[in-house]
């Protein structure tokens, strides 16, 4: 049995310009991490613009016997910040902590939700959030290749479609970043430099060489540290009209093969698995 | 080591009194995930200021720890670690055994019909295309299902180091779909991956992109989960957007899909029953329920579902005319 903790890691929360962003809490979630059944906890969420703290709001969410006790939490909202002049993306930070450092927690894994994005005459979309920090992957890379590296496999402008594609590059750390992002078929690399808690968007319409109106293919980046990295396809016309909003992949580095005496085991621990379903199946 | 060695005094987590010394000690006594070494130490619980710093002395004490084991003084105290009779024995017997690949199973919706097509992209870079280090070749094995569960297409593909494969998995279901209306429709992919030789998987997780007349959205796929109940919040804002989920069944026998619409201003969920034959899949369409929606941010919405057997659910959200998408993992 695991040692509970404090704390979760912080979550971030991409906020892109021209929309409006819902973070749902999903207290379902947040219960089947809670190694205690009575727990007090508080949500602080700030929003973070051109390294400043702009927004700050704090929810209590207390729970007894697993039973959410001080009442639904009022949603987090955060509104269109283009409205408000900004010409810079922003991005929230989500901390969930134990009052009085009582530790609380079975795990450390930020809680996953969806963020929910709209815009009235735009179609709405998702967007998963980041850990800021000990996601598995990044910590497996940095291990083993000592570099940060992430990529996206199917880059796909096309200015007769209208579809543009931008990277979004969000820092929410206290030194600035340099990131460049190179391509399969050696384009003139783009580079960025994203103050601390920051962030950028690099638009990857300037991968296209002169005259081009189409380019299928593919992108890595690497930076001078980690960071959290999205790929946002949109209108070339209407940057702030964006179709999708989806995570960048780190340059994997886990294991392709296994011991065969590894592979018997995790194959009969799935069949025992699937056995125990059955059996609760035909119980219920 | 040098610079370890150098800085072992240094105060690594000063809430928990832990020095880069004695992490490095702990790390090589005692490997460990991230994760446990936080747990147990207590470092970066706190006030979690040296989160970073704890990750970057993780990873150089894990590849400062690695050689050493196999000779020499710390060999002989990671001899005596705390690990079970079970697992030294798990490990004598790995190390002997012959290395087999993972078999990576994902399971994906595949849409087609009006004017929706959806490909498979999947891409086998070296790191930063500079040539050094990168995936072994990946065999896929890609069958394509309709939504009552019959075989469409089956195809072998090679992913060589240095190449991408853009396949169309529409077409297929397309072809054969004799009653299609021109509506969207439902098909999956069940797709097997393997390295052919070991190494790492580098970039070749795979993704589908789905383009439409006015768009182009894309995820990576996952394996099918055995999940029993799940759900996600969404804002419905008639006129302006569709919901759907793909729920596909990824066992040979009929899975009963549950989904249940729920809003505050509703006296009851609204509760859809939905049976997916084996091997096959479903496009539903989530509806809206007819309650004045919470002003321009949409109708808050809870979704939720219940399911009895292993299964994969999207999420796509479109414009009302099907023309973009977006689609994400539910």
């Amino acid at each position: 049995m695991s040692t509970p903790s404090s704390f979760v890691y912080p979550a971030v929360v991409s906020l892109p310009l021209g929309y409006d962003c819902t973070f749902p809490i999903d207290l379902n979630r947040l219960v089947e991490q809670l190694a205690v059944p009575d727990a007090r906890l508080r949500l602080v969420a700030r929003r973070y613009h051109e390294s400043k703290v702009v927004e700050e709001t704090e929810r209590r969410l207390d729970f007894v016997g697993r039973k959410l006790v001080s009442g639904t939490p009022e949603i987090l909202v955060w509104h269109d910040a283009a409205e408000r002049g900004e010409v810079h993306p922003s991005f929230a930070e989500i901390a969930i902590t134990s009052l009085d450092d009582v530790p609380v927690f079975s795990s450390q894994r930020a809680v996953s939700n969806y963020s929910i994005y709209t815009k009235p005459g735009k179609k709405a979309f998702f967007s998963d959030n980041a850990f800021k920090y000990g996601a598995p992957p990044i910590i497996s890379l940095m291990a083993k290749l000592g570099r940060f590296v992430e990529g996206y496999p199917s880059i796909h402008l096309d200015r007769a479609r209208d579809c543009g594609e931008t990277v979004l590059l969000i820092n929410p750390y206290l030194r600035p970043i340099l990131v460049r992002i190179v391509t399969n078929d050696d384009r003139t690399p783009l580079k960025a430099r994203v103050p601390a808690q920051s962030v950028r968007a690099v638009p990857l319409i300037d991968f296209l060489r002169e005259g081009e109106t189409r380019w299928l293919g593919r992108i890595q980046l690497t930076a001078n540290n980690r960071l959290i990295t999205f790929h946002v396809r949109h209108s070339i016309a209407n940057t702030s009209v964006i179709s999708d909003h989806e995570h960048l992949d780190p340059f994997r580095t886990e294991r392709t093969h296994l011991p065969m005496s590894e592979a018997a085991r995790i194959s009969f621990a799935g069949a025992l698995r699937q056995l125990k379903r059955a059996i609760a199946r035909n119980a219920g | 080591m040098n610079d370890t060695a150098d800085d072992k005094n240094e105060m690594l987590c000063g809430c928990s009194n832990i020095t880069v010394g004695q992490f490095y000690d702990l790390i090589a006594a005692h490997p460990k995930d991230f994760d446990e070494v936080l747990r147990e130490t207590g470092a970066g619980q706190t006030c979690t200021a040296c989160l970073l710093d704890l990750e970057y002395h993780y990873v150089r004490a894990f590849e400062a720890s690695a050689p050493r084991t196999s000779g020499g003084k710390v060999l002989k105290k990671a001899k005596k670690d705390s690990s079970s009779l079970k697992r030294r024995i798990y490990r004598f017997i790995d190390a002997l055994a012959p290395l087999v690949p993972i078999k990576l199973r994902q399971v994906t919706p595949v849409l087609y019909g009006a004017g929706v097509t959806e490909w498979l992209c999947v891409s086998n870079d070296s790191l930063m295309y500079e040539g050094e280090v990168a995936a072994p070749p990946f065999r896929l094995d890609i069958v394509l299902r309709d939504s009552e569960g019959r075989i469409v297409s089956e195809q072998r593909k090679v992913v060589p180091v240095g190449e991408a494969l853009r396949m169309d998995i529409s077409a297929p279901l397309l072809k054969a779909d004799k009653s299609s209306n021109g509506d969207l429709q439902l098909g999956w992919m069940d797709l097997l991956r393997r390295a052919q030789t070991p190494g790492v998987r580098g970039t070749t997780r795979p993704q589908i992109e789905l383009v439409t007349s006015a768009g182009v959205c894309a995820v990576h796929t996952q394996a099918a989960t055995e999940r029993s109940q799940s759900g996600l919040t969404l804002r419905l804002r008639p006129g302006e957007d569709r919901h759907f989920l793909t729920v596909v069944n990824a066992e040979p026998k009929p899975l009963a899909f549950r989904l249940a619409v729920e809003t505050s201003r509703l006296p009851e969920p609204i509760r859809l029953p939905i049976d997916v034959p084996a091997w096959g899949a479903r496009l539903v369409e989530i509806p809206i329920p007819s309650v004045q929606p919470d002003g321009e941010l949409g109708i808050l919405t809870d979704v939720s579902w219940t399911t009895d057997r292993m299964n994969k659910v999207y999420i796509l959200c479109a414009t009302p005319n099907l023309d973009r998408f977006s689609v994400d993992h539910a």
